[in-house]
């Protein structure tokens, strides 16, 4: 429920910024950027077996996962976006794909009756970051920005189903998943490194992931653009 | 330019790939139905409590039995005791058959019962030596009306000592099926439905166990208080080495047996491992296999569905595989049998008391939110 108000709250300042930009004459220039960062979720999602599954002898109907609590990834990222004027921002498109990093659990649990293994060290996660609204500074070599957009994220992992003997992975039949929309603001520090390129530090709080305030990010950027 | 780019570039990847491959396997925590949140170390199990009941094998405690029923844990988790005893014969006796073994056997419950517990014996069959008879003599035996009223009427004059009475047959032949109806049917009669309860065996599931054909859960249900469900032996008879109990294996029985019958009834949980070698199947308590394990040097892993197993060879040279389970792989069983997986209402029976891990009973009752207590 929160996810949805957290986006078209996103979506109407967009509005607003756009038509306070139209009113004018402005500027408009084209950046991308490509970072890599550190992600910590509070708690990863709870993970939902989306069909039934066969691969064991006693075939599981379906069902969640429960949250397998706080995770480390690293990440990548690739993002888009307009300036106006040099001082507005609008986000437009980013995709960020990140995978599991340092030591994570074997936690068990169960499905149906049946002992899960949930691999957490296999979790990845990709996001589109989507359209949002910023505002950016600049004070001789160094810049400053903020903004909030909304994102919608994917996380999936392996997870082992015992019977007996046996085990089989739930996430074999690509039905093993989280999805979910949310909203989270970046806040970023670059020195220009020439007139179009600039190194930055990103902190990117996760307002709203799978749940509210879940974690954040940390990481250095590469950015083009005027 | 280039060289501001070249350097952003490398700082980035470099960053990036320093970590590729790094998620590494941690470890093992259990988590059960619940929230996450916080960092990964432990996070405790929750037990669902339910109704609880252990099988002693024999007439008698021993010291070890008598220890572990007396703990604060034990009488948290469970309720019933259930001795299994008396033993038909084929001849339509039922033994002990002496004065004093019977006076001795109710002395035993009586001693049980003044510690707070419900205690009930199960009538079983075998022959002098403990064994189990062939099925052709078993079969004959329960196809003879005399047999089964001799047996149902001694069977009344034990129960009547006791809180109840449990029948726990070996695996009867497939074709006797009626006459184990016209057997329960008798001590139905003998003792009345409400303190008769009856061992079944698993049917339906993936993995069935010898003998169930031969239970007509539908005509049972109407002669009977309570089934329970003996989930054991998952490995037991496949030749194949493996877990003593599979938790989903067990709630499609109960499951089986539920869609027979809306009597309550309980599923079973064992205390004894197996070790699988050249002769064959035999049973292990918990502590011979942690000191096989360390006599032959083997390393204790655990399996999928949490038990333990470990390889060992004979002194003869003898390939073996022994499997059991321990207070983490049990707790890990009645994790997995939430209640919306398995009704609130179905009980638990564990069977072979004095041969489970030493630290079980404790281990229960903390993860169930029961009092704990002194013990062994």
């Amino acid at each position: 429920m929160r996810a949805p108000v957290a986006l078209a709250v996103s979506l109407a300042c967009l509005l607003v910024a756009a038509s306070r930009i139209a009113a004018a004459d402005p500027e408009w220039s084209l950046q991308t950027a490509l970072d890599a960062r550190d992600v910590w979720m509070r708690a990863l999602p709870p993970i939902d077996l989306r069909s039934p599954y066969d691969g064991l002898a006693r075939p599981i109907p379906g069902g969640t996962l429960p949250s397998a609590g706080a995770h480390q990834f690293m990440a990548i990222t690739w993002d888009t976006g307009l300036t106006i004027d040099d001082r507005w921002l609008i986000p437009i498109l980013g995709l960020q794909y990140g995978w599991s990093v340092g030591e994570s659990p074997d936690v068990v649990t169960s499905l149906d009756g049946t002992i899960v293994h949930m691999q957490t060290w296999t979790t990845n996660v990709f996001t589109a970051l989507l359209p949002g609204v910023g505002v950016r500074g600049k004070a001789r070599r160094w810049m400053f920005s903020a903004d909030v957009r909304p994102v919608a994220s994917f996380v999936w992992m392996s997870a082992m189903a015992a019977s007996g003997t046996d085990t089989s992975d739930l996430g074999d039949g690509h039905s093993l998943f989280a999805v979910g929309l949310g909203v989270r603001a970046e806040l970023e520090a670059c020195r220009r490194i020439d007139p179009v390129q600039r190194a930055c530090l990103l902190v990117s709080p996760a307002l709203y992931e799978f749940s509210a305030m879940n974690g954040g990010s940390i990481g250095l950027r590469w950015e083009v653009g005027p | 330019m280039r060289h501001g780019t070249m350097r952003a570039c490398g700082w980035l990847l470099g960053a990036a790939l320093a970590c590729a491959g790094c998620g590494a396997p941690g470890d093992t925590q259990a988590r059960f139905g619940g929230g996450g949140g916080g960092a990964p170390t432990v996070a405790p199990t929750s037990v669902p409590l339910r109704a609880g009941s252990v099988v002693v094998e024999g007439c008698a405690l021993d010291q070890w039995q008598t220890d572990a029923l007396s703990s604060a844990s034990m009488h948290g988790l469970v309720q019933t005791v259930i001795l299994l005893c008396p033993t038909a014969r084929s001849d339509g006796t039922v033994a002990p058959v002496d004065q004093p073994a019977r006076d001795a056997l109710a002395a035993q419950v009586a001693s049980i019962r003044s510690q707070g517990y419900r205690v009930t014996l199960a009538l079983t069959m075998a022959d002098e030596l403990d064994h189990p008879y062939p099925p052709d003599v078993m079969a004959t035996s329960l196809a003879s009306a005399t047999w089964r009223s001799s047996v149902a009427t001694t069977a009344a004059v034990f129960a009547s000592t006791a809180d109840g009475l449990d029948l726990q047959l070996p695996p009867p032949p497939d074709t006797s099926t009626d006459d184990v109806s016209a057997l329960v049917s008798a001590l139905s009669s003998a003792v009345g439905r409400g303190s008769l309860s009856v061992f079944v065996p698993p049917g339906g599931a993936s993995n069935d166990v010898a003998g169930a054909p031969a239970y007509d859960l539908v005509t049972i249900g109407t002669l009977v208080a309570r089934i329970h469900v003996s989930t054991l032996d998952f490995s037991c008879c496949s030749g194949s080495p493996g877990p003593t109990i599979d938790p989903g294996w067990a709630v499609d029985a109960q499951r089986s047996a539920a869609s027979q019958t809306a009597l309550p009834m309980d599923v079973a949980v064992p205390l004894y491992g197996w070790d699988f070698g050249p002769q064959g199947q035999r049973a292990v308590t918990f502590d011979e296999a942690v000191g096989v394990a360390s006599d032959a040097g083997a390393t204790i892993r655990r399996g999928p569905t949490g038990a333990e197993l470990y390889d060992w060879q004979d002194t003869t040279g003898g390939a073996h595989e022994t499997w059991f389970d321990d207070a983490v792989s049990t707790s890990w069983t009645l994790a997995a049998w939430d209640t919306q997986t398995l009704p609130a209402d179905v009980g638990v029976v564990y069977w072979g008391l004095g041969s489970e891990d030493p630290s079980l009973w404790d281990t229960l009752a903390q993860e169930s939110g029961v009092a704990q207590g002194a013990g062994r």
